[in-house]
């Protein structure tokens, strides 16, 4: 898996802790990493996601739908999936500085429910690093 | 440079270091199934 995703556009490295099954990608230097690629990528090697997270900076912005998106780069951005900490960025929302957080892009679903990595990914805000 | 020059060349400078700070600078997964 780790010679897998290493292989994919824009990984720099690829950190594997076989004890708990944890895994982290970093991307190389003024590359862009694409997380649903990644997803797919970590399904095709064998092995199931129970969770995806990102550390990211970028902008707050309001979708035309009315909800939020998280803006990482000109074609890069995220649905925001409303929640207690989503509503602390709805202030955010335009403002000109950029903000590194922490969200959760995909869970496994519980029950019987078949995993589906495939759709755009919505973004759950889990907690904001670095504001301006 | 005149103006009309420079402020293009300007915008496209604070486009691109605009888009340096903006990134993804990890990923991480929990897998489940890893040998």
């Amino acid at each position: 898996m780790q010679q897998h995703l290493g292989r994919q556009d824009g990984v720099g490295k690829v950190e594997v802790r076989l004890l708990d099954g944890h895994v982290v990608i970093y991307p190389k230097t003024d590359a862009k990493l694409d997380p649903a690629r990644i997803l797919k990528a970590t399904y095709d090697s064998g092995v199931t996601v129970a969770e995806m997270t990102i550390t990211a900076s970028g902008w707050i912005e309001k979708s035309p739908s009315g909800g939020l998106v998280f803006r990482v780069s000109g074609e890069q951005q995220f649905e925001i999936k409303p929640n207690s900490a989503s509503r602390e960025v709805q202030g955010l929302a335009g403002s000109k500085g950029t903000v590194t957080l922490r969200g959760r892009l995909y869970a496994k679903p519980t029950g019987k429910q078949k995993p589906k990595p495939a759709g755009p990914l919505e973004l759950e805000v889990l907690e904001i690093l670095r504001n301006g | 440079m005149n103006s009309k020059k420079f402020l293009p060349a300007l915008f496209m400078a604070w486009i691109a270091v605009s888009n340096s700070w903006a990134a993804i600078e990890r990923i991480e997964l929990r897998v489940e199934g890893m040998t």
